[in-house]
């Protein structure tokens, strides 16, 4: 029985750490107990957790998208010109369109030619980028103010912005196709030990595919969610987004190497994420030094997921 | 007797090693010469890899002492034998292919020229050509180690172990299995070499006639014990191979039930250096055992029949239907599903449960659904769980933790529970302990009974004979003999085998 | 066999007929290509980011990368110019130093700490990239001494002085790889780390030591490049060494290491030089020429891929 107690604290220990630093925070930083502070968090997390969910799936395959940054900047940049030259319906249908080509690419080529992942994605992070500045020659889009389009947006339950619910909501869906799908378990699989995945007859080209995918079209989502709610769209939209991405899975535990982790880390590290950034805020640390901190945790992290992985290899 | 001991270079006494569920080494004496060529016999599991393995230092002894040249030693690691000059040629691990020759042999030595930190290239091509011309090889000192066929990528190990590492004892394993006659007989004329030069070398083969022809004695292994060790004018492959299989191995006598329905069958395989014109035929409900050395091609013939390994040519009829096995997943459509041999890196999900390890062919062949249903599975693992008798506390313990044996009976659950047609077993008892072993051996007879056909690859002969239908021999890319029913014997296999 | 050895050559020297092929489709469309002036152009364009491709031979010879260098180019340059009111000399040897400090760290983080090398240096680009931005604000600052312009805009025979430097530490380099141990010792750690291992070869040290040559090109460059523009550049972000890996594999010097040589990554440069010189020529947008480069990256990686795969069968 202590045993068992033991190794149910051990795998929560992330949540545990932030409940504990929320606890912490709460005591020791004036306003952020408050819950419209709680609701600021979850807010300005929304978007990277949205395209974290996609991520999740792609990382348990045993990939890592890069160009997640880079193809949120196109399909912010074409919802808002398809919302100038057309109407809202293609505002949201092209990006989508846009989101999940560039999940098929990515995902074939790396997984065809079994070539790495990072260096493909690196690969396209250039040629999305450059294309996106191409179409609007390099200037930031003002959208026409159309009365649908920017609603969505301002739609809200419960004093929560619809973009939260809708990070709920993937969130939700992804982690039942990840544990209870035979998609999911196949990606787990292929993640954990790709040579007996392939022996097993399972077909790796195209679930690595669908991963990313999925990948892409949470990336237009974001993206669609974010022009709405601006109406505007600058080709440099996604800038960074990949490290950020990167970061909330990792403090979450999802392992780089693949096969291990699931949504609900991923919430976790977005979460903790969004903590420690909102308290740095709170306290008047300059934003620079925020970036400092991410690439700390992204270190602290990795190495933290490296020695565990030694450890079971030993 | 002290007379021989004082040319003795080394001295193994009463040597013991045990691993979990088998004794190894049982207190084993071995001696060497100075200057000899001293081989080895002994089918696999006798224990000489595990000698070997001690003497260079990747195994301690549990007992027993050593002697170097009169004086006890002690080897701790891998430096502590190179330190004593036992080299060991493993052909992977030690050359850097993309490099030269030159760099090979002189590596982390290079001559250093007259400005610092610069390497002469000059010094470092003469001195290489000067040892190459010493040991009578061919070979430009230039050229890039990856451009040179396997047989002088050997020489160069040869090579290093005695320049760079001065080694007065070298172990040699199946050092012919990738070498064609020719450059068999280029490697006796080094190993002649080297023993003019007072270098010993301990000469592991299966190959009689060629150990007839290189070997000053040849000692046999069998079951952990050296039983006997023979002079150059004792030889006879007869005498070898009756100590090699021992008056105690009673051929099992089995019944051999016709089979006549043709299930699976292969025309014209050819592998570009490993196999030639294969054909091959199985029948329902058949054990087809494929026995043949290291270097035979035996890996590379079912790893292309299942779609691994890509053939220049082959024709495959499965069910009477011409088709073509292109990848895994043809095959496991097909329902021939395969075994590796590296159950570590090839099947098992280590980081996954029982039951995980379990489902994976069953989930998308049978079970076919999108949405899991975890009590199916559960069902189904604790189902295989109680049949294969695997030992594990739940099914949810993670697979990493079981032993090798049930390890093992969870990935032949896995390849039985969609009820193949044929299943293609490579080497389905490594690792396995005596009990287990003997589990898997039964099981295979049982579904063969109920008509599924097998074909087994194994290095071990008794094995094969034991459980085998019908066996086929396989040597450097051909067949060189096939066994029918009561003929199949170890014996027979052996000798079939021994031959070079 | 005397034809494979032929082609083996051939293949071996295919960039420089790739060049030669192009340089005389360019040469019939306008002879302006062959032009002093426009040589100059080329190599002027390929100078900066040349130099860090020196290093990054190596790093690719070795089996690793390094993603931190556009960072660490940002930051070098940022303190060049910052620190200038202390007097030009600090401000250069700051940015030298923190190249340096910057490989040591990634040469550290990958040995000791056992990280693979993408995971690190993305780390430790993250965290480059905070102070870039913690020191900038996003704000391009000009240069207030007006000798540090001097130094990267000079010519010598007509030639600048970037050009001039660049094509030193080529042959400086590739000597360095050819003939020293340290270079011969990089060929056969890249080729088989355990063998080198076994043999007595100090793996660790020739790997940090490469890590820290990269990072000091990379704040050599980035200094060079502040002078050159006389601003710090907040140039941050994967671009730069996106251009340098594609470079670098560009002239044939293969991912799976152990061999290569700094005058193929030069070659691979080169022809990155020229043929965004022929895309300047021939007057194509430079956002397309950010996607070609992408595709170029993408397509060396396929061919490689398959190429192999055929050498390995057949």
């Amino acid at each position: 029985m202590k045993e068992k107690t033991l190794y149910i604290l051990k795998s929560q220990t992330n949540i545990i750490i932030l409940v504990v630093l929320v606890a912490i925070l709460s005591l020791t930083i004036p306003n952020f107990g408050q819950v419209a502070n709680f609701i600021n968090i979850l807010k300005s997390i929304a978007f990277i957790s949205i395209i974290s969910c996609g991520m999740t799936l792609v990382v348990i395959g045993g990939g890592l998208d890069l160009s997640v940054g880079s193809t949120f900047s196109l399909c912010a940049i074409l919802s808002i010109v398809m919302l100038n030259r057309y109407n809202t319906v293609l505002a949201i249908i092209v990006p989508i369109a846009a989101g999940i080509i560039v999940g098929i690419i990515n995902g074939y080529i790396s997984s065809r030619f079994n070539l790495s992942s990072i260096i493909v994605t690196l690969g396209m992070l250039s040629v999305i980028g450059g294309f996106t500045y191409f179409i609007v020659n390099g200037g930031t889009q003002v959208g026409v103010p159309n009365g649908t389009f920017e609603k969505i947006s301002k739609l809200s339950v419960f004093r929560i912005p619809i973009y939260v619910w809708v990070f709920i909501f993937l969130a939700i869906l992804f982690e039942i196709l990840l544990k209870k799908t035979t998609f999911g378990r196949n990606l787990v699989l292929i993640g954990t030990n790709p040579e007996a995945a392939k022996i097993v007859g399972i077909n790796t080209t195209l679930i690595r595919t669908i991963s990313f995918v999925i990948c892409g079209f949470s990336v237009s989502i974001a993206a669609i969610l974010l022009s709405s709610r601006l109406v505007t769209a600058a080709p440099s939209a996604g800038a960074g987004y990949e490290f950020d991405v990167i970061t909330a899975l990792v403090i979450g535990g999802v392992s780089l190497t693949g096969g291990k982790g699931n949504i609900y880390n991923t919430i976790i590290g977005a979460i903790l994420l969004g903590v420690i950034i909102n308290a740095l805020q709170l306290t008047n640390v300059p934003f620079a030094f925020q970036a400092i901190t991410k690439g700390l945790l992204i270190i602290l992290a990795i190495t933290l997921d490296t020695r565990a992985r030694r450890n079971i290899e030993n | 007797m002290n007379q021989n001991q004082s040319s003795l270079i080394l001295k193994v006494k009463e040597v013991t090693k045990t691993f979990p569920g088998t004794i190894a080494l049982d207190k084993v004496n071995f001696d060497l010469k100075k200057g000899e060529v001293h081989a080895i016999v002994g089918e696999n599991g006798a224990g000489k890899s595990t000698l070997m393995k001690i003497l260079s230092g990747v195994y301690t002894k549990d007992s027993g002492s050593l002697y170097l040249n009169g004086g006890k030693v002690d080897i701790t690691g891998v430096n502590d034998s190179i330190d004593l000059g036992i080299s060991m040629i493993y052909q992977e691990l030690e050359n850097i292919l993309k490099i030269t020759v030159a760099e090979n042999i002189f590596i982390g030595r290079l001559p250093e020229s007259r400005l610092k930190g610069f390497v002469n290239f000059r010094k470092l091509f003469k001195d290489t050509k000067n040892i190459l011309e010493e040991f009578k090889i061919g070979i430009n000192p230039r050229e890039v180690l990856s451009n040179l066929s396997i047989a002088n990528q050997q020489f160069i190990e040869i090579i290093k172990a005695v320049t760079t590492k001065n080694a007065r004892i070298i172990i040699m394993d199946e050092p012919t299995s990738s070498l064609t006659k020719d450059e068999t007989g280029k490697l006796f004329q080094i190993i002649e070499d080297l023993k003019g030069k007072g270098i010993s070398i301990i000469y592991i083969s299966h190959r009689l006639d060629e150990i007839t022809g290189i070997a000053d004695r040849v000692s046999v292994f069998r079951d952990g014990k050296n039983v006997g060790t023979l002079d150059k004018n004792e030889f006879s492959s007869e005498k070898i191979i009756t100590m090699m299989i021992g008056h105690e191995l009673k051929e099992i006598e089995k019944e051999y039930k016709l089979k006549e329905k043709v299930i699976f069958e292969v025309k014209d395989l050819n592998i570009k250096n490993h196999i030639n014109d294969f054909s091959l035929k199985v029948h329902e409900g058949e054990i087809l055992g494929i026995a043949g050395l290291m270097g035979s091609g035996k890996d590379e013939l079912v790893k292309s029949l299942f779609g691994l390994w890509p053939a220049a040519s082959k024709e495959i009829y499965f069910m009477g239907k011409r088709l073509s096995i292109k990848s895994p997943r043809d095959a496991v459509n097909l329902g021939i599903v395969y075994l590796p041999e590296e159950r570590k890196i090839q099947s098992l999900f280590l980081d996954l449960s029982v039951s995980d390890n379990i489902t994976p062919i069953w989930l998308f062949h049978i079970y076919k659904k999108f949405f899991l249903s975890s009590r199916r599975e559960k069902r189904l693992s604790l189902d295989y769980i109680k049949k294969l008798s695997i030992k594990t506390p739940s099914p949810n313990q993670k697979s990493i933790n079981l032993s090798g044996g049930n390890q093992q009976k969870v990935i032949l659950s896995r390849l039985i529970s969609v009820k193949p047609k044929l299943m293609i077993l490579n080497d389905p008892t490594r690792g396995v302990d005596i009990g287990s072993k003997e589990e898997i051996h039964d099981l295979i007879s049982q579904l063969a009974d109920q008509g599924t056909s097998f074909i087994v690859l194994s290095s071990e002969i008794p094995e094969i004979s034991k459980i085998s239908d019908r066996v086929i021999v396989l040597s450097k890319g051909n067949i060189c003999g096939e066994f029918i029913s009561s003929d199949v014997t170890t014996k027979n296999i052996l000798v079939c085998e021994t031959k070079a | 066999m005397r034809t494979n050895r032929f082609l083996y050559h051939l293949n071996e020297q295919k960039i420089l007929l790739v060049i030669i092929v192009i340089g005389i489709i360019l040469v019939s469309n306008t002879t302006y290509f062959v032009s002093f002036t426009n040589i100059i152009n080329i190599f002027n364009f390929i100078s900066i980011e040349g130099i860090i491709v020196i290093g990054m031979a190596y790093l690719i010879i070795l089996r690793e990368l390094d993603l931190s260098i556009g960072s660490t180019m940002a930051l070098s340059g940022v303190l060049a110019i910052y620190l200038q009111e202390y007097g030009i000399a600090i401000g250069i040897i700051s940015g030298l130093l923190l190249g340096i400090a910057v490989g040591f760290l990634n040469g550290f983080l990958v040995t000791k700490l056992k990280l693979s090398s993408i995971a690190a240096t993305l780390g430790t680009m993250v965290m480059l990239n905070g102070f870039v931005f913690a020191l900038t604000q996003s704000k391009t600052v000009k240069g207030t001494n007006p000798t540090f312009p001097v130094i990267a805009n000079t010519t010598i025979l007509k030639i600048p002085v970037p050009v001039i430097v660049f094509i030193l530490l080529v042959i400086i380099f590739e000597v360095i790889l050819k003939r020293t141990y340290f270079g011969r010792n990089v060929y056969a750690v890249g080729g088989n780390i355990i063998a080198s291992r076994f043999f007595g070869i100090k793996v660790d040290m020739i790997r940090i030591s490469a890590f820290a040559l990269t990072g000091f090109l990379a704040g050599l460059a980035g200094v060079l490049l502040a002078s050159k523009l006389n601003i710090a550049s907040g140039r941050i972000g994967l671009n730069t060494a996106i251009l340098v890996i594609t470079a670098v594999l560009l002239g044939g010097v293969s991912l799976s290491g152990g061999e290569g040589s700094i005058f193929k990554a030069f070659q691979g440069i080169l022809l990155i030089g020229i043929l965004n010189n022929a895309m300047v020529i021939l007057q194509i947008n430079s956002f397309i020429q950010d996607m070609i480069r992408g595709l170029i990256l993408i397509l060396i990686l396929i061919f490689n891929a398959v190429h192999i795969n055929r050498e390995k069968f057949i």
